[in-house]
């Protein structure tokens, strides 16, 4: 029986492959105006208005620890707009980001890499396929930390 | 005196035969005593006739022997008075004529020899003075005779070095000669250098010309070049909006599930589109900057090459006015060395006629120490000849004072 497969949106962090399943993500713009937020954690890249809604970029880099290719333009800093339930968010990656199906391969939870996502083939070469539940949980505790200490810090 | 003598023997004979007749007489008795008698008178007659002629003989031979014992301590004063009548009064007589003409004779002598003496002290002395003055003389010649030599040796060397300047002399024209050839052909040379360096000047403005254009149409480039970055600039914007968009179009149709299968494949392949289009745009992006690297340093080099165009310009424009100068100078040393080539001439024409000069004069010094070494020897012969002068001048002078002594012994 062949592996299953299925679309997600990948993109680059630290020279590894991270994908997205496609189906919790709403579009893809470029993150030409983003605001930033004080007093933010560093997680936090900032926010935008994506057609009159206000939405919050997590910065894919930090949240995993990596790099992210360097943008040689503006234009290569964009935003994944996450589909509902998740629609105030956006990941903020740079390019290149494809759309490509991927199928599961059989890993052992245990490994290190497993902590990054579930691993997937794409195209032969294993990439992380993480789930925004796993992206807000490793945001939250980082979220939620970084204000209280700032706000412990301004009291 | 032979009368005087015959009246003594006539009378000294009537003596004896009276003395005999008395004896006779008285003794007539005795023969014996009468012959006795007669012999005795005789005998008596005989010597008182004896005594008395030589009683008269040497009396007045007395006289003459103390006036000859007078003469013969020179005392020519003294004269015998002698009035006999007779011949001793005649040998007085011719004695004192004598004596006088001796003494008239040692007067004159004596005034002769106090001349000589003189004559011979004087002679003595000039013969010691002209002794001394050719001594003198000698030395004075064997000096000159020695200056003549040193003068002889010192021409000679003076001769060998007016040698040596006569031939210095020569090559120094020979060389002036050779300085005057190439200095004519350095200033043909630098008349060369200065046409070279005036056509580099020109040649040199002409590229600083050539380079400046090339600037200003590579600067053209460059903001050609510029324009097409900023173009493919726009076209990668457009491709990534593209590409962005053929993203979402995929997951819009992924959102409509099988309904929108066919616009997922065309968002694919405009999604492709979109990407061979950046990747080109970004190869053009990369040519473009590459262009303009190079021709900002294409112009940068172009600059340098128009400042150094400038710099070899100025450079050899100085090069050609120092040529110049080079050349003025060259020409002003070339008439120098002229003139110093027809000194040099000059001079090698003076050397030798002072050579030739020099050679006469060691000749006349070599005749001059030849004839002052004969002067010298002759000299030294004259020294010898008056050295044996001046001695017999003295022999003169002690013979003719013991001579002088000699006749102050007489009286006159």
């Amino acid at each position: 029986m062949p592996p299953a497969t299925q679309a997600c949106v990948q993109f680059q962090l630290g020279g590894d492959g991270f994908g997205i399943p496609l189906h919790c993500v709403r579009e893809i713009i470029t993150a030409a105006s983003i605001a930033v937020v004080p007093l933010a954690p560093p997680v936090v890249k900032g926010i935008a208005n994506v057609r009159g809604r206000v939405v919050t970029l997590i910065d894919m880099g930090r949240v995993y620890g990596r790099s992210h290719l360097p943008a040689r333009r503006d234009d290569d800093q964009l935003a994944i707009v996450l589909a509902s339930p998740w629609e105030n968010l956006a990941l903020y990656v740079h390019s290149p980001v494809e759309i490509a199906d991927v199928s599961s391969v059989s890993v052992d939870t245990a490994r290190p890499e497993a902590a990054a996502g579930a691993p997937v083939v794409c195209e032969g070469r294993i990439m992380h396929l993480v789930s925004v539940e796993d992206v807000i949980a490793r945001c939250r505790q980082d979220i939620l930390s970084g204000f209280l200490r700032t706000g412990k810090e301004r009291v | 005196m032979r009368r005087k003598l015959a009246i003594a023997f006539v009378a000294v004979a009537i003596a004896a035969g009276l003395t005999n007749y008395l004896i006779v007489t008285l003794f007539r008795d005795s023969a014996i005593s009468t012959a006795v008698g007669l012999t005795v008178a005789d005998a008596l007659i005989g010597v008182l006739a004896g005594l008395s002629l030589s009683r008269y003989l040497t009396r007045h031979i007395q006289d003459l022997a103390v006036v000859t014992s007078h003469m013969s301590k020179g005392d020519l004063t003294r004269t015998v008075e002698i009035h006999t009548g007779d011949e001793i009064e005649d040998l007085a007589t011719s004695f004192n004529v004598m004596v006088g003409s001796l003494s008239k004779v040692v007067h004159e002598v004596k005034a002769s020899t106090q001349q000589i003496v003189a004559a011979a002290q004087q002679l003595s002395s000039n013969a010691d003075g002209m002794k001394t003055s050719v001594e003198e003389i000698a030395t004075t010649v064997d000096v000159i005779a020695r200056g003549a030599e040193t003068q002889a040796e010192t021409i000679t060397r003076t001769t060998a070095i007016t040698r040596d300047v006569a031939r210095s002399t020569e090559q120094i024209a020979e060389k002036a000669r050779s300085a005057a050839s190439l200095g004519n052909e350095a200033a043909e040379r630098a008349r060369q250098g200065t046409a070279d360096a005036v056509a580099a000047t020109e040649t040199i403005s002409t590229i600083h010309a050539d380079v400046k254009r090339v600037s200003t149409a590579v600067a053209g480039f460059r903001k050609q070049a510029l324009q097409i970055n900023k173009t493919v600039d726009f076209i990668s914007t457009i491709a990534q909006q593209t590409h962005l968009l053929a993203l979402n179009a995929t997951i819009e149709a992924a959102r409509a599930g099988e309904h929108g299968r066919g616009f997922a494949v065309v968002a694919e392949e405009i999604s492709k589109l979109a990407e061979n289009a950046r990747v080109f745009a970004d190869q053009i992006a990369d040519l473009a900057r590459e262009i303009d690297t190079g021709s900002g340093g294409v112009i940068e080099s172009m600059d340098d090459c128009h400042e150094s165009a400038e710099r070899g310009r100025i450079a050899v424009s100085g090069v050609s006015r120092h040529l110049d100068g080079i050349t003025q100078t060259v020409l002003a040393t070339l008439e120098r060395v002229r003139e110093i080539s027809a000194a040099t001439g000059t001079q090698e024409k003076g050397a030798v006629s002072l050579v030739q000069a020099i050679e006469e004069l060691s000749r006349i010094a070599r005749s001059n120490a030849a004839g002052t070494e004969e002067a010298s020897a002759a000299t030294r012969e004259q020294t010898a000849s008056m050295n044996a002068m001046a001695g017999s001048a003295r022999t003169i002078a002690t013979t003719s004072e013991t001579l002088r002594e000699l006749v102050t012994i007489f009286r006159i």
